[in-house]
């Protein structure tokens, strides 16, 4: 017959009041690794959304066509190949299910204004691209149109940063003349700030100019860099794909077989890849908190053994009047227990509290998740047993008269 | 006769210390019959104490044979052991060994908690306990709100809460003053009068041990001595 979990759990109080400031001392660690815990698992989730909101800001139902094939450091760039051209991307612009395609070309260039001058990065594109990327819109005059692309006119959108830097001043940028590579461009449009894109690239540094205009005025090439391809719905992304490596692969002249010399890169799987970013680093930021759980376990143990020393005479006493080796193991693996999963029910409340804090001041989500509450508190008793087996088993294994007669 | 409640024959019981053979214990032959009154004397160091461990199945001896009340007690387990303390002996100290923190009743009702008493019963029979004690009033008191006296009328309560077969003694007026030791010992006497429980008294103090009906001696861990001062049985 042993002792009732209600007695154990008495007994257990009954010895921590007695030694308050201890108690909560030793349960400061557990307290401090649950609340990190929560808290760094739902700044790690927040930023998981964080990242998939503006992912999916950029379109999941885009593609990029890009030349070289898949080599070593992933896709191929921009530039490493000369393989796309412009009617390529009328053909594919023709297949099924592709809402728009806009081929790109983008070079590094010096620009001037007056006396200011600024290197930024030119792309040549035509205006279907405002149809793709949701972020393209201006906040000053227009986008250049068909017509402009058409007759290769001089014509450029400057994004905010560019602006910025050849307008010190701020003034409206409309109307005004600038050259790119020595070539004078009229300004028709400054675009809305897009802030930073997922790689960290400042997406306001860059001019836009109709592609044809950078194919002929600015670069003297005649293939394109790269083709983004929207299709007309999620659902399509797949049969899309395969159709545009088909088409492509054919174009290019490529035997059957053979592997394809350009390469098709959906954002979808850039959005996985963030994913598997964040949770990693979530997985990380948990897996630090985690730490100082043991830390508090390790805390535990210390003050355990402290106080089965300081008890001998107790256990001594308790086994005279009739404990077993089992109650006393018993009633010392409660205590640890209690003052783990008490540490941890005061972690929960101020990991919450911090992970509210943060959200309401740093606007920054921090979803708290219910699974992060409950491997807390599963990992505090696995550590309240796990520290506390030790000490209990020392007390329980006392001889007793050895016991009654310590000093 | 019946078999004796106590029978230990050739008890032995040796430490090792600093590389040495200590023998607490140095062949005791001892047989206590059930009511008996018997006091131990003997010098310090002289194995009363150790004894009274074996006795009280605290301790177990090296060599020798021990019967409890017919029951080879070198031959049960650690937690038969425990159930044995907790059913057939009750122990009062020297220093009373009364749990801090814990009142009066909640210390007397400990060992009905361990012999798994539910709650309700176990504090009425705490609370009869102290009143044959004279304590009922003190229910509530930690033990160092008591003096010394009551302190060691708590732990004879708690001594003899499970109708212990035996009570050990172990220098219970030890550290007590003259009129607290009087009424200490008054009280043993009487349960051992009105109740008929064995009673086994360690002491140094020839006042003490003249309360009792035999007189046992010791000295280098062997009985040197054994009388009978009163007795019910013939000498």
């Amino acid at each position: 017959m042993s002792l009732k979990p209600k007695t154990l759990v008495d007994f257990s109080f009954q010895a921590l009041k007695a030694n308050k400031l201890r108690s909560f001392l030793t349960m400061l660690g557990i307290i401090i690794g649950v609340a990190s815990v929560i808290l760094m698992i739902a700044i790690g989730q927040g930023a998981q959304a964080q990242v998939m909101s503006r992912v999916k800001a950029l379109g999941s139902n885009v593609m990029m066509v890009l030349p070289g094939a898949l080599g070593r450091f992933g896709a191929g760039s921009e530039g490493t190949a000369q393989s796309l051209t412009l009617e390529e991307a009328s053909a594919v612009a023709r297949l099924p299910y592709v809402a728009n395609v806009a081929p790109v070309v983008r070079r590094a260039a010096l620009v001037t204004h007056g006396a200011n001058s600024w290197t930024t990065t030119i792309t040549g594109t035509t205006p279907s691209i405002t149809a793709i990327s949701s972020t393209m819109s201006t906040v000053e005059g227009r986008f250049f149109s068909p017509a402009d692309e058409k007759s290769a006119a001089p014509v450029a959108v400057l994004g905010q940063t560019v602006w910025q830097n050849l307008y010190p001043n701020g003034s409206d940028p409309v109307g005004t003349t600038i050259t790119i590579k020595g070539v004078p461009f009229t300004v028709i449009g400054l675009l809305q700030s897009a802030g930073a894109s997922m790689g960290g690239n400042n997406q306001d540094d860059f001019v836009y100019v109709p592609l044809k205009t950078a194919q002929i005025r600015l670069f003297g090439i005649t293939f394109i860099g790269l083709m983004e391809v929207q299709a007309a719905g999620q659902k399509e992304v797949t049969p899309v794909i395969n159709e545009v490596t088909a088409l492509l692969h054919r174009l290019h002249g490529l035997p059957p077989g053979a592997p394809n010399d350009f390469t098709v890169r959906n954002l979808s799987q850039i959005l996985s890849t963030a994913q598997d970013i964040s949770g990693m680093l979530t997985l990380f930021l948990a897996g630090v908190a985690a730490i100082s759980l043991i830390v508090g376990g390790i805390g535990i143990m210390n003050i355990m053994l402290v106080s089965v020393s300081e008890r001998t005479r107790e256990i001594g006493i308790r086994m005279a009047i009739g404990a077993t080796q089992r109650d006393i193991l018993n009633q010392f693996l409660t205590e640890s227990i209690v003052l783990s999963l008490t540490g941890s029910f005061i972690g929960i409340v101020l990991g919450v509290g911090a992970a509210v804090a943060v959200s309401a001041f740093a606007h920054f989500p921090t979803p708290v998740s219910s699974l992060s509450i409950v491997a807390a508190v599963a990992f505090a008793i696995f550590v309240g047993v796990f520290f506390g087996y030790y000490p209990a088993r020392r007390a329980a294994n006392l001889n007793p008269a050895d016991a009654l007669s310590y000093e | 006769m019946s078999a004796p409640l106590i029978s230990c024959q050739e008890l032995t019981k040796s430490y090792p210390l600093r590389g040495m053979e200590i023998k607490a214990l140095n062949g005791v032959d001892l047989a206590i019959e059930d009511g008996e009154m018997t006091a131990i004397m003997g010098a310090s160091g002289s194995g009363k104490s150790t004894l009274m461990n074996v006795i009280g199945c605290m301790d177990r001896p090296t060599g020798g044979r021990y019967l409890l009340d017919g029951v080879d007690v070198m031959s049960l387990t650690k937690d038969e052991l425990a159930h044995l303390r907790n059913r057939k002996i009750g122990f009062v100290f020297q220093r009373y060994n009364l749990l801090p923190r814990m009142s009066a009743l909640q210390n007397v009702l400990l060992p009905l908690v361990y012999a798994g008493v539910n709650a309700g019963r176990a504090a009425n029979r705490a609370l009869a306990a102290l009143e044959m004690v004279g304590l009922a009033a003190l229910a509530g008191n930690q033990p160092n709100q008591m003096s010394g006296g009551q302190q060691q009328r708590v732990s004879i309560a708690r001594a003899l809460i499970n109708d212990p077969q035996v009570i050990l003694a172990d220098e219970p007026t030890g550290a007590l003053d003259t009129v607290s030791s009087a009424e200490v010992m008054t009280i043993l006497k009487e349960l051992h009068q009105t109740r008929g429980v064995t009673l086994v008294i360690v002491t140094h103090e020839a006042d003490i041990a003249a309360y009792c009906e035999r007189m046992i001696t010791m000295r280098d861990g062997r009985i040197t001595g054994d009388s009978i001062i009163k007795g019910k049985r013939g000498a």
